[in-house]
């Protein structure tokens, strides 16, 4: 097919990497922007950011309300309030196997009825498992496009045989050239974070594209597997459970604090509630390994005895849970969260570069200005996804601002973000080529700019801040939109001379083409 | 008499079905088998974890040197013959 490896490569990584780019890009910005899903869920949601939270009184509150409506449940969840996420966000398992899910004040433990937003978790679940699709479909198409993402790197790596010279080449606006130029700078800055987010995210889900390991060893019940991974021991009580009192959440606050100092709890569960096999499990907030090993300890909750840690420890246990750690960088300090956010941003960058470069050599290669249907749609898809899904984004949290959403009712923020998604696409169907990408980069600019400005007069309206201190977690968003407002004007501006050099090469071509065949 | 135009995608169609197709059937026999022969050193959770990992890997491998490999016979011994080596192995373990 192909006279060189190098040869090989290249077509696998150019057609692998087109057929899965516009999924990928998705992929990659939403998970960028994940890694600041709470900021985001705040900022969603102005009410979260005037709570205070005084943990103490949020396990205390969270655990009678347990008590008073899910007494005799199989297991319960509570994800404590903590300043990020100032709620408690609390689920059930009923006697029959069904959950129950609530938001409950952390201070009275009350439910709350807040709007129907999802916050900074749309994007994270659109994230892993798409939207709209059953998870299990979502799952795997994710999972593989992350293999296709492998293989593109991989391939990229070998079809690139000077990687080094290429790193310090940047020929700037000069048409083709500053397209792959950029590819390959974008491609090998964060190369080490690519390879590692993509391989970790396939590994998270080997259990969708390879279950036969799971059905091998566990043929009665699969999913056993996933309680045997995390803990040992899991399923080794054979008691039958007995009702009986448990002891008062504070007294294990308090033993607890005695054993790890005055610290933050991320989440408390509790198997089998008050009955005489009851366990409680304090799991701390602050992560301070890469592998998702946060402390954790466990009593019998009836009679207070702490018990022997259940965590699995042993080398594999740990390098799954790393997978995990490293994916998710919940160990991520301020600056290094930020540095991973800008290398998913990178990431997007090299995907569209790499689709804007296939669309460009395609052009230049054709040899007559005859309409083509592949060309149009890659083009036009290219800039749906590009541009509209930022825009879409940003239509997202448009809708939260300007529509109020009651809890219960549809949730008019996703149909937004869908509509302006759509819209995008059929915008880009109907305008001609040479007004294409100026006009959605324009609204794009606008977009972003004014967002800020309808934010805060949105916050001063409604009197949800008072001060700079109050204001400051919708400020980092908003200097992030105004960031992206510069970029989309440096791009405006940039974008147009790339592509006449790009056209005049190209009826420079066909002139040459058409002489040639005429004499 | 098939014209080049026709081979040319027939040939692609097929190189594709080898390394994505046999290469995933590959791994998940390694899943299969790899996971039963681990169980004897380490406990049950652990050995699907760490086969399905090897697998993951081994697919890579195969579709990366599978496709570098340029004539389509010997792309069809070298993508084949490891494959039916894993399912003759998988019959021993049932």
């Amino acid at each position: 097919m192909h006279k060189s490896v190098r040869q090989s490569m290249a077509w696998l990584h150019s057609w692998l990497g087109l057929s899965f780019g516009w999924l990928l890009f998705a992929i990659f910005l939403t998970g960028a922007v994940t890694y600041y899903r709470h900021e985001i869920t705040m900022w969603m949601q102005p009410q979260f950011a005037s709570m205070q939270v005084n943990q103490d009184t949020a396990v205390k509150t969270a655990y009678q309300y347990l008590q008073q409506h899910a007494a005799d449940a199989q297991h319960w969840y509570i994800g404590v309030a903590h300043p990020a996420a100032p709620v408690n966000k609390i689920y059930w398992q009923t006697p029959d196997g069904h959950y129950e899910m609530r938001t409950l004040d952390a201070s009275t433990g009350r439910e709350l009825t807040l709007s129907a937003t999802q916050g900074g978790d749309f994007f994270y679940n659109f994230h892993f498992q798409l939207y709209g699709l059953p998870y299990t479909i979502g799952r795997l198409m994710v999972t593989i496009a992350a293999f296709i993402m492998l293989i593109t790197l991989i391939s990229g790596i070998i079809t690139h045989k000077k990687i080094l010279t290429d790193f310090f080449t940047l020929r700037t606006f000069k048409g083709q050239r500053s397209y792959l130029d950029f590819h390959n700078v974008s491609s090998v800055i964060a190369l080490p974070f690519f390879l590692t987010i993509t391989f970790t995210g396939l590994a998270i889900f080997f259990y969708i594209i390879l279950p036969s390991g799971m059905k091998k060893v566990y043929p009665e019940h699969p999913f056993q597997y996933f309680e045997d991974i995390q803990t040992v021991n899991g399923s080794a009580i054979s008691t039958a459970p007995v009702k009986s009192n448990m002891l008062p959440v504070q007294h294990f606050t308090t033993t607890v604090q005695q054993h790890w100092g005055k610290t933050e709890f991320e989440s408390i569960t509790v198997k089998q509630p008050n009955t005489q096999l009851a366990q409680i499990t304090f799991t701390e907030l602050k992560d301070h390994s890469i592998t998702r090993n946060q402390a954790q300890l466990t009593f019998n909750a009836t009679t207070g005895k702490l018990l022997k840690n259940t965590r699995n420890d042993s080398a594999i246990a740990t390098l799954n849970a790393g997978v995990y750690g490293l994916h998710m960088a919940r160990f991520a300090d301020p600056v290094l969260r930020l540095a991973l956010f800008f290398s998913g941003l990178l990431g997007c960058a090299m995907i569209a570069s790499g689709l804007l470069l296939w669309s460009l050599k395609r052009q230049m290669q054709k040899k007559s200005v005859r309409f083509h249907l592949g060309y149009y749609l890659v083009n036009r898809l290219n800039i749906s996804i590009i541009l509209g899904l930022p825009l879409a984004m940003l239509g997202y949290l448009y809708a939260n601002r300007l529509i109020n959403i009651p809890a219960g009712a549809p949730n008019y923020e996703i149909y937004s973000f869908f509509i302006i998604w759509i819209g995008s696409f059929m915008l880009a169907c109907l305008m001609p080529q040479q007004h294409l990408w100026k006009t959605q980069l324009k609204v794009l600019m606008g977009a972003a700019f004014m967002l800020p400005l309808i934010d805060m007069y949105y916050l001063v309206s409604q009197h949800d801040i008072d001060s700079f201190k109050s204001y400051w977690p919708f400020l980092r968003i908003d200097l992030m939109l105004w960031l992206l407002a510069l970029l989309a004007y440096f791009l405006h501006q940039n974008i147009h001379p790339i592509q006449q050099k790009a056209v005049r090469k190209i009826q420079t071509k066909l002139k040459t083409v058409q002489q040639g065949s005429s004499s | 008499m098939i014209s080049i135009s026709m081979i040319q995608p027939l040939a692609v169609l097929y190189r594709l079905g080898i390394c994505f197709g046999m290469g995933y059937l590959g791994s998940d026999l390694i899943a299969r088998d790899l996971a039963y022969f681990l169980q004897a050193y380490f406990p049950k959770a652990e050995s699907v974890y760490l086969a399905a990992f090897i697998a993951l890997i081994f697919y890579i491998c195969f579709v990366i040197g599978t496709f570098c490999i340029q004539s389509l016979k010997k792309l069809s011994v070298y993508g084949l013959v490891p494959i039916i080596l894993l399912f003759i192995l998988s019959h021993f373990t049932g």
